[in-house]
């Protein structure tokens, strides 16, 4: 992995305003994805090329909206980035991708704390328009909203040389309401966590999209799907997105609804065996694993032998 | 960077095996100890130190990146490697890449508390 400085968006001199940071992974087609298409919709991007530059970035910035990690080479140190991020800054959303051959990796991401997990190019497509700019409801309803969103909604202009050159993404007719609120909010999600009582009334950014994104990826009530429909379904992104957004902000009381009973994983092999759970698609992320299990899961059993190597 | 007068007490220590962070603890004094990279990562950026002591065994592969990082976190943060004597080659790659100092296992680290005493030195890039 190649040593670089952050590269951020021109006109974002303000670390609070960055919505989603981005750890970049060196020939990845999903990261390379994630990236053209997050700028091309103007959603801020802050791009470091390593994790222990992403926590810096992170903690200076007070969190970000959105943490999206390369986890194709990852090893037990990466891998550590999830939990902590999920500790550290509860409202992120993490979401990992991955290159095809890598998905054992996409499980430990899940276990660890991804909310999301990206597998191909088009599962990047798929969650970048979920979270693609539109225009507010009214204008919504003076003018059908277009397949396609040209000019990034951002408090100031972006850089015109990065947002011209990024190509845009084909991406098909999004659902309205998910758009109509997603990057008009303002707030930074991390830099001021959201309180309980602001999710109940009109919150500044969160309440639309979890409503939105609840409401557009899962139409109905959810039984548990089989594994067998699981493929079938219409953008099991957006389903893990909403589930991972309809989170509670706040880090306290983390065995809401969603999340399974809390179980206590084996311990010798990497991955889990609740393996039909995730062939579900299931979210676990939300469940905190406890250092002890991760380095279970991460294989350090052997950690604190004198002279032990990974 | 002007340091508080609590960080210029404040050594972070990177070190995963138990035996060597006990020998660690005595040699720096008080210090934070933190298993992993992410978390000693953590620490320096919400809290500025004075310095911080990495293990290299425990951050094989990375630590040029991580030393990086460090460094990107805090700028004048000194940063002191232990390395095995047969990784002396990589003290060197980590002089040039912005750490402080390197000490060599087993008998180098009795420089440390030296090292990190208010004047503490900075090996020359050779």
């Amino acid at each position: 992995m190649a040593i670089a400085a952050p590269q951020e968006d021109v006109h974002v001199a303000d670390t609070a305003a960055r919505t989603s940071l981005l750890v970049q992974q060196a020939d990845s087609a999903t990261g390379e994805a994630l990236l053209r298409g997050l700028r091309a919709a103007g959603i801020r991007v802050l791009a470091v090329s390593t994790v222990w530059d992403a926590v810096v970035e992170m903690e200076r910035a007070g969190g970000a909206r959105y943490l999206l990690v390369g986890i194709d080479y990852f090893g037990r140190d990466e891998f550590r980035l999830l939990p902590l991020v999920r500790r550290e800054w509860p409202p992120t959303v993490i979401i990992a991708y991955l290159s095809p051959g890598f998905e054992h990796l996409g499980r430990i991401a899940e276990l660890v704390g991804a909310d999301v997990i990206l597998a191909s190019v088009e599962e990047a497509s798929a969650f970048v328009n979920s979270l693609a700019p539109g225009p507010p409801p009214e204008a919504q309803e003076a003018a059908p909203l277009p397949d396609r969103t040209p000019e990034p909604v951002a408090a100031e202009p972006p850089a015109a040389p990065v947002a011209a050159a990024a190509p845009v993404i084909e991406v098909p007719p999004r659902p309205s309401e998910v758009h109509a609120a997603a990057v008009n909010g303002q707030t930074p999600l991390a830099a001021e966590p959201l309180k309980a009582s602001e999710t109940a009334e009109a919150p500044p950014y969160r309440s639309p999209i979890l409503e939105a994104l609840a409401r557009a990826a899962a139409p109905t009530p959810p039984p548990a799907p089989k594994a067998s429909e699981a493929p079938s379904r219409r953008s099991p992104v957006l389903d893990a997105l909403a589930a991972a957004v309809a989170r509670p902000s706040s880090p306290a009381p983390r065995s809401d609804a969603q999340a399974p009973p809390r179980q206590v994983q084996p311990p010798a092999p990497p991955l889990p065996q609740d393996e039909e759970a995730l062939d579900e698609g299931q979210v676990i992320g939300t469940t905190e694993v406890t250092e002890e299990e991760l380095r279970l899961l991460l294989g350090e059993d052997e950690e604190n032998q004198p002279g032990a190597r990974p | 960077m002007t340091l508080t007068a609590e960080a210029q007490h404040r050594v972070v220590v990177l070190c995963r095996s138990q035996d060597r962070r006990a020998l660690l603890e005595r040699l720096v004094g008080a210090s934070e100890t933190f298993p992993s990279a992410v978390d000693a990562c953590l620490a320096i950026a919400r809290r500025p130190a004075r310095a911080v002591v990495v293990n290299i065994e425990d951050v094989e592969g990375v630590e040029l990146e991580i030393v990086a990082a460090m460094r990107h976190a805090q700028p004048d943060l000194r940063i002191y490697a232990l390395v095995k004597p047969e990784d002396e080659p990589l003290g060197r790659r980590l002089l040039r890449g912005g750490a402080a100092d390197y000490f060599v296992l087993p008998t180098d680290v009795a420089r440390l508390p030296g090292i990190l005493s208010a004047e503490g030195g900075t090996r020359s890039v050779e």
